[in-house]
Parts: structure tokens; C-alpha cells; sequence
């Protein structure tokens, strides 16, 4: 298997904060891999590392560097805004433009870097919401505020706007933890069928999220990348004491 | 008398000395607002909105003039100190460093207490002294240095209010940052936005002493933006302070326009405006 | 559409960026801010050169202004400035300490609502329109019955002294106090509003009424963004043009009297800028202007220094 992104010795300081250090990690091509670990142990900063979400947070730094299909994303001849557009990102909160219909809301990555022609964005915004199963729930209803919807709903709707502009790479912040659990698992059925076209990586506070639909599961701690390896096996034959502790439920 | 009545008796005293206090401070304004509603009904006529002022000694007229001077002072205000004001606030609330910010902030909350005749000397000595005259130019330049405080810091704060989650997801559909800005911050502020716009013209609109040596007022229309201009506030100075019954009269009626168009402004401000404005 | 964005995906060589663009345009405009505050003292100061030669420090000591001798002295507008405003202040700071606890401590909360926006709606009321109704209501009614009978009855005192003129000291007094009064009010009751309920409880569950409570916790918790209050007050009165030429009679003189006309530093600036006879009766106004300018900002610089150390309180960036 191919690695579509590689995390070559990561470090992540905000401030006088050590928050990522040293961490070099593989995630394989049209899989899914899932980063856990107690909270604090800096699994969304690595993942808001990916596509240089950190660039614009005051006092943030990062070194060390991150391959996206072989070439270094932090490069300095790289502009940021194009590695975003292959590097999408679902957020732990549902977060649909409140000002934009479910329509406008699926295209906003056209709309708002120019304009779209009005049949491309007709099959964009049916394809998408197809891919994420939204489709016939909302298909008589696209010019209606995206706030109308649930929030199961309403974070598909997020997940259909990340891949309407055709990212390589989709970046997940723990996209389950404020749904409820019948949305929380449309959205793992969802990953599932996505892996297909998409490199996933999750990050999950929830041990069962990531063995259901994780190939890869990576475990942090203190900033620290502990272990990574094969799903099944970080669950059943971990090698190191610490992930055994915190998959076991011993601590965090 | 023991010791508790008499805390209590203190306590009575105060709280009736604080009602009072209230009264005396409502009191005058209620009459003065009462005052400038029955005058300014009993002066306003079609005249006062079509007609300009008549010569001295003649009855009637009006402030025809006043009113589109003072919408075209207003409005090229607008176009200088809009634009400085909310792209100032975009960088305070998005781009700037933390010292640099809290100068720039620091200078426009002492800039919003300069003396408003001043901001008229400084226009003057800018514009008035070079261009050979007074003009409507000047008037409105020395408006929008009025007005450029006042948007800045109500849009800085509206900008603040924006969710970051909001900028965050633009951002990681790969829009750069500033089509993010435009698109997604400010348009979620607009009301906000628009609440502060909107206080800055309540405000300007009143504004008399620094038209007087800029816009200067004229009698009668004017025709190019580099000649003295009338508007209304100055119109209601002149009128107020000359000895003729008559022009008394049209002051009222002027007053009367101008507090009844801040009201309307003041309250599209607090329809737009979800959040309370703050004055500190 | 969709297949340029295809190849576009793969060109990942930095463009000169809209990014950098905009940024600059936003620098621009905000320093512009700054840029206005220095260029506004540099050029009160480079006009008012000419008078700083020629009068030096006798500019702020002469009693005499008289354009036809080119004969300045600015004391009667700066005595006239600093009284009106100073009684002006000592009026209404009681009155709008007492009007903003009583909105935000004593009145049922919906009706302190409707005091509070009241208040501040005529905090918006331009003034001109103050001036208008004091020249026209208020000055003929203290000149046919306050003030001839303070002179009558009080006349012993020097300060109630004199011919009852209506447009006088005592007018633009009153007028400024009316003035500053909503905006006193409306900046304290926010700074009372900062008052920690846990710390008024605490008052109160050891007993104290509600006077006490306020003594012994509101007041002495909001004493610095009051004072930032009342300064900023001070500084809109000193610089109060419109109303006060109005009512004050106009007259550069320096009298003891509240009931006799005077001058202030900005009412001079209205009547004879855009008429200065010559370059140094204009050069001599530029420079009663500086002072103003100067004696503002540094009244403002005080106020927001005392009002930002409240905000800050409140745990909001300022």
C-alpha cells in the first residue's frame, strides 16, 4: 500500500508549549487511520498540522515535515490555501456557513473562491449529497437555511462540502462527538464507503469508533506517538504497556 | 433611636435621594425633547422640505438645500470613512499583532474625544487653505474623521464575535484567507457592521462645529463639490442665533428633522444591532 | 470548471497572493488611524508657529484679545473653558452616579431598561439642538427669573453678582451639565454593571442594607471606571462648542460673576476662524485650538487608560 501522507519527525510548539514532539507516522492511501489517545495528548494539533491549519494561529510553530504524495508540505514554495484544497477537513462541531442555504453550502468551496457554472453546481451539489447519503432527505428542500437541519444532518452536509472541491485527503476532529448515536453511526457507515476514493485520518476519543472503522490506529500520549499499527492488532496484542493501559480503560 | 432604624432610615434616605437624582436628570431632557416636538410641529410645512431659506426679512422658506447638503455630506463621508473604518477593523481583529493592535485601538478610542472643532481646523489647514476655499469636500472630509473611530471599534468587536469555527472551515475548503475574511467574517458581521455604520452617521449628522470652517453653509444650492455647501445643523446655528421670529421658527422645524432622522437611525441600529454597542 | 480545478489541485507553486494584497490594504487603512492623530497635532502645530514666536508663554497669561492691534492673550477663553466645565462636572457627577445606581441597583430591571435607553438616546441629540433650546428657552427663563433672584437675594456673594443678562457663565453651565449627564451616566452604568454579584451577596449576607452594599462593595469596585467616567466627561465639556457659543454671551472677559457673559476656548475658534482678520489672528486661534487638542487628549488619554483597566476586569480584550 501506498503512503499518501507522511509525517516525517513532527514537531508542534505553541508558545513555550511542547505539544507534538517528534512524531513520524505513515497513512496509507485509501484507508482509514485512526489517531487516539486521552485528551491533551495532542492528536488534533497533529491532525490540524496536515493541512497547515496552524499557519494562522498567533505564536503556533511548526518544523519537521509532512509529505503529501512525496513533496514537503511546508516547503516554502508552497502555497498553503492549494494544499487545503487536497487536504479537506470535517470539524468536531458541525459548522455549515449559517448565512448559506444546503445548496450554496455544498458548493461554497467554488462559491467562495470565485464563481461555479450553474450546471457543474447542480451535479456537484447532487453527487455530494448523494456520497453522503443525504441526497433524498433534503432534495426537495436545497434552498432551505443549512441551520434547519439536525446535526447529524447537518455535519453529512460538512462532510459532502469538504469532498464537492475533490480533496485527497480528508482530515476528521473527532466528527461524531456531538451527535447523537444513531447520526454517529450513519457517519461511520459513511467513512467506510469514502475510504474508497479518500485517504481518511481520524482523530476519536472513542476506543470502539476507532476499531470500527479504522484499518490503521495510531495511539498518542503526551505528544508522543507510542504506538501505530494494524487496527486489530493495537486492540487485541498492543506491544506497548501504555496503549494496553488506556485501550484496557486503566486510564485517561 | 437604635442603631439598626437608623441604618435603615439611611438607607431610605439614599435610595429616595437616588430617585430624585433620576427625576432631575429626565426632567430637563423630557422638556427639551417635548419642547422641540410641539415647536417643530407647530413650524414644519411642505415649504420647510421644498424651499430654501428666504432673505432676510421675507417669511417663509425653507431648508431644501440644508437637507441635500447634509445627505451629500453625509453620504461622501461614507465613501472615505466606511471603507478606512471596517478594513482598519479587519486588521485589528484579524492581522495584527497584540501591541501593535492595542495602539491602533487606544489612538482611535482618543481619536473619538478630539474635539469635533478641531477635526474642522485640521480639514481646514488639509484642504481648505490648499484648494483656495471652502467646499463640500472639505466638510465631508472633517465628517470622516469623525466617523472613522466609531466604525472601526463597533466593527472590531462584531468581527470578534465571528466563530472561529466558521473562518476554520472556509479555510480548510482551501479559500484563502483573505476571500475568508470577505466572504465568510465580515458577512457574518454585516449587522454588526452595519449597527456601527449606522451610529456614525447618527452621529455625524449633528455634527455642526466642524462644518464651519469647511463646508462653511451656503444660502443657496450648490452646484460643485468645491464650493461652500449647506447643511442642516449649520442652518439650524444661523437661524437659532439671528433675531428674527421667522428663522426661530424654521430652527425648531430643522431640529425637529434632524432628532426625529437619529431616532430612525438609532433604532435600524438596535434592529441591526443583536448585540448592545458598548461605550467603553 | 471542474477540470480546472483538477489541474489546478496539482500547482502548488505560490502565487503573489491576494493574501498579501489584502493585508497591505488592511495595514493601510489601520495605521491611517494613527497617521490622523499625529497629523492632526503636527498641523495644529505648524499653524499656530507663527503666535508661538511671536507671544511665547504671555499667549496663555494676556487678558487682551484684540484682532485690530494683533493683540493676543487666550486666559479669558481658557478661564472661561476650565469654569464651565469644573462646575459643569461638579454638577452632574452626583447626578449621574446617582442616576446610574439607581438604574442599575434600586429601579425593577425593566424599568431601569427604559431609563438607561432613554438616557442614551439623548446622549445622541446633536448639539446644536441643545444650543438651540437653551438660546431660545432656557436663557430667557434664567434671565427673567433665576438669575435676578440670585442677585437679589445672593447678591452679597460675588459670584451671584451683577446684571442678569440670561446669556451668561451660569447658562453654559447648565448647558453643559445637561450634556454630559447622559454620557456620564451611560458609561458608569456599564462600569456598575461590571460589579460581581458575589461580591454585592457577600455584602448582603452580612447584613448590610442596600445603601450599605453599595458603599462598602459597588462603589468602591467601580471608583476607577467612574473617575474614567467623569473624565471622559470632562473632556467632552472642555471641548463642547456648539451649545455652549450659544449661551455663553461671548464675551473675553475674566468675571468672578456666574450671571456675567464669558468666552470659551472653543466658542472663540467658531466665531472668528473662518473670519481672521490677518495670519496671526488665524495663527492665534490655530493655537488656542493646539491647547484644546492637547488638554483633550490628555484628558482622554487618562479616561480610557482608567476605562480599559475596567474592561479588562470583566475578563473581555479591550
Amino acid at each position: 500500500m501506498n503512503h499518501k501522507v507522511l509525517l516525517y519527525s513532527l514537531n508542534v510548539h505553541f508558545g513555550a508549549t511542547h505539544a507534538v514532539k517528534g512524531v513520524t507516522l505513515a497513512f496509507p492511501e485509501n484507508s482509514v487511520t485512526a489517531i487516539i489517545g486521552p485528551s491533551g495528548c495532542g492528536k488534533s494539533t497533529v491532525l490540524r498540522a496536515i493541512n497547515r491549519m496552524h499557519d494562522l494561529t498567533p505564536g503556533a510553530r511548526v518544523s519537521g515535515s509532512i509529505a503529501l504524495d512525496g513533496t514537503n508540505i511546508y516547503a516554502n514554495n508552497v502555497d498553503p490555501v492549494a494544499i487545503r484544497r487536497r487536504i479537506g477537513m470535517v470539524f468536531q462541531k458541525p459548522n455549515p456557513f449559517p448565512a448559506m442555504s444546503i445548496y450554496d453550502n455544498v458548493i461554497s468551496g467554488y462559491k467562495l473562491n470565485g464563481r461555479i457554472r450553474r450546471d457543474d453546481a447542480d451535479e456537484v451539489v447532487e453527487s455530494s449529497l448523494k456520497r453522503v447519503a443525504l441526497w433524498d432527505e433534503v432534495k426537495d428542500r436545497l434552498r432551505a437555511n443549512a441551520m434547519e437541519l439536525s446535526g447529524g444532518q447537518q455535519q453529512r452536509l460538512c462532510i459532502a462540502r469538504t469532498i464537492a472541491v475533490k480533496p485527497e485527503v480528508i482530515l476528521m476532529d473527532e466528527p461524531c462527538s456531538a451527535l447523537d448515536p444513531i447520526a454517529t453511526m450513519k457517519i461511520e457507515e459513511l467513512i467506510e464507503e469514502l475510504k474508497e476514493k479518500y485517504t481518511i485520518i481520524i482523530v476519536t476519543h472513542n476506543m470502539q469508533q476507532a476499531a470500527r472503522v479504522s484499518d490503521v490506529t495510531a495511539f498518542f500520549y503526551l505528544g508522543e506517538l507510542v504506538e501505530c499499527g494494524d487496527t486489530p492488532m493495537i486492540f487485541t496484542k498492543p506491544e506497548k504497556r501504555q496503549t494496553e493501559d488506556y485501550i484496557t480503560g486503566r486510564f485517561g | 433611636m437604635s442603631r439598626l432604624t437608623f441604618r435603615h432610615a439611611k438607607n431610605g434616605c439614599m435610595t429616595f435621594l437616588m430617585g430624585v437624582f433620576t427625576l432631575a436628570v429626565l426632567i430637563p431632557l423630557i422638556l427639551i425633547f417635548a419642547h422641540i416636538v410641539r415647536m417643530g410641529i407647530s413650524s414644519i410645512s411642505v415649504d420647510f422640505f421644498t424651499q430654501i431659506p428666504r432673505p432676510t426679512g421675507e417669511t417663509g422658506g425653507g431648508m431644501a438645500n440644508g437637507m441635500v447638503g447634509s445627505a451629500l455630506l453625509i453620504f461622501l463621508a461614507s465613501c472615505l470613512g466606511i471603507p478606512v473604518g471596517v478594513f482598519g477593523a479587519v486588521y485589528l481583529a484579524e492581522y495584527g499583532g497584540s501591541r501593535i493592535s492595542t495602539v491602533i485601538r487606544f489612538a482611535a478610542d482618543v481619536l473619538a474625544g478630539v474635539p469635533s472643532i478641531i477635526t474642522g481646523m485640521v480639514a481646514y489647514a488639509l484642504l481648505v487653505v490648499p484648494m483656495k476655499g471652502f467646499s463640500a469636500l472639505a466638510g465631508a472630509f472633517a465628517l470622516a474623521l469623525i466617523m472613522i473611530p466609531i466604525v472601526l471599534r463597533t466593527t472590531e468587536e462584531q468581527l470578534k464575535l465571528v466563530p472561529v469555527t466558521l473562518r476554520e472551515a472556509s479555510l480548510a475548503l482551501g479559500v484563502p484567507l483573505w476571500r475568508t475574511t470577505l466572504k465568510v467574517t465580515l458577512r457574518s458581521a454585516l449587522k454588526g457592521v452595519m449597527t456601527g455604520v449606522l451610529l456614525a452617521i447618527a452621529r455625524i449628522a449633528g455634527e455642526t462645529a466642524p462644518l464651519l470652517f469647511t463646508a462653511l453653509g451656503n444660502q443657496f444650492w450648490s452646484g460643485k463639490l468645491t464650493e461652500p455647501i449647506a447643511a442642516m445643523p449649520l442652518q439650524i446655528f444661523n437661524f437659532a442665533i439671528s433675531p428674527y421670529e421667522d428663522w426661530h421658527r424654521l430652527a425648531w422645524a430643522g431640529a425637529l428633522v434632524l432628532v426625529t432622522v437619529m431616532f430612525g437611525l438609532s433604532l435600524a441600529a438596535r434592529y441591526f444591532g443583536r448585540t448592545k454597542q458598548s461605550g467603553l | 470548471m471542474l477540470q480546472e480545478t483538477d489541474t489546478r489541485r496539482w500547482q502548488i507553486e505560490k502565487k503573489l497572493s491576494g493574501d498579501f494584497v489584502f493585508k497591505g490594504l488592511t495595514v493601510v487603512f489601520a495605521f491611517t488611524i494613527l497617521a490622523i492623530l499625529l497629523l492632526m497635532v503636527e498641523e495644529m502645530h505648524r499653524e499656530s508657529l507663527p503666535a508661538l514666536a511671536k507671544f511665547g508663554w504671555r499667549f496663555v497669561t494676556g487678558r487682551e484679545w484684540d484682532a485690530v492691534q494683533s493683540s493676543f492673550g487666550a486666559l479669558p477663553f481658557i478661564w472661561g473653558s476650565v469654569i464651565s466645565s469644573v462646575l459643569a462636572l461638579f454638577l452632574a457627577t452626583p447626578l449621574s452616579v446617582g442616576t446610574a445606581l439607581f438604574i442599575t441597583e434600586i429601579a425593577p430591571q425593566r424599568f431601569g431598561g427604559v431609563v438607561s435607553a432613554l438616557v442614551e438616546l439623548l446622549a445622541a441629540i446633536p448639539s446644536v439642538i441643545y444650543g438651540l433650546w437653551g438660546v431660545l428657552v432656557m436663557a430667557p427663563w434664567l434671565q427673567q427669573s433665576v438669575e435676578p433672584f440670585l442677585s437679589e437675594r445672593l447678591g452679597f456673594i460675588p459670584v451671584f453678582q451683577g446684571t442678569p443678562y440670561g446669556v451668561s457663565m451660569l447658562a453654559a453651565v447648565f448647558i453643559l451639565m445637561i450634556m454630559v449627564v447622559p454620557i456620564i451616566t451611560a458609561i458608569t452604568r456599564e462600569v456598575l454593571l461590571t460589579v460581581p454579584q458575589s461580591q454585592k451577596e457577600a455584602a448582603v449576607a452580612l447584613g448590610a442594607t442596600r445603601w450599605e452594599m453599595i458603599r462598602m462593595t459597588v462603589l468602591p469596585y467601580g471608583r476607577s471606571g467612574i473617575l474614567g467616567a467623569v473624565i471622559l466627561g470632562l473632556g467632552r465639556a472642555i471641548g463642547e462648542t456648539m451649545a455652549v457659543t450659544m449661551v455663553i454671551g461671548n464675551t473675553p472677559q475674566i468675571s468672578l460673576s456666574l450671571l456675567s457673559p464669558a468666552y470659551t476656548m472653543p466658542s472663540v475658534i467658531a466665531n472668528e476662524f473662518a473670519e481672521a482678520s490677518s495670519k496671526l489672528h488665524s495663527s492665534a486661534l490655530m493655537e488656542i485650538g493646539l491647547i484644546l487638542l492637547v488638554v483633550t487628549l490628555i484628558i482622554n488619554i487618562l479616561a480610557r487608560l482608567l476605562l480599559w483597566g475596567v474592561s479588562r476586569q470583566r475578563g473581555r480584550t479591550p
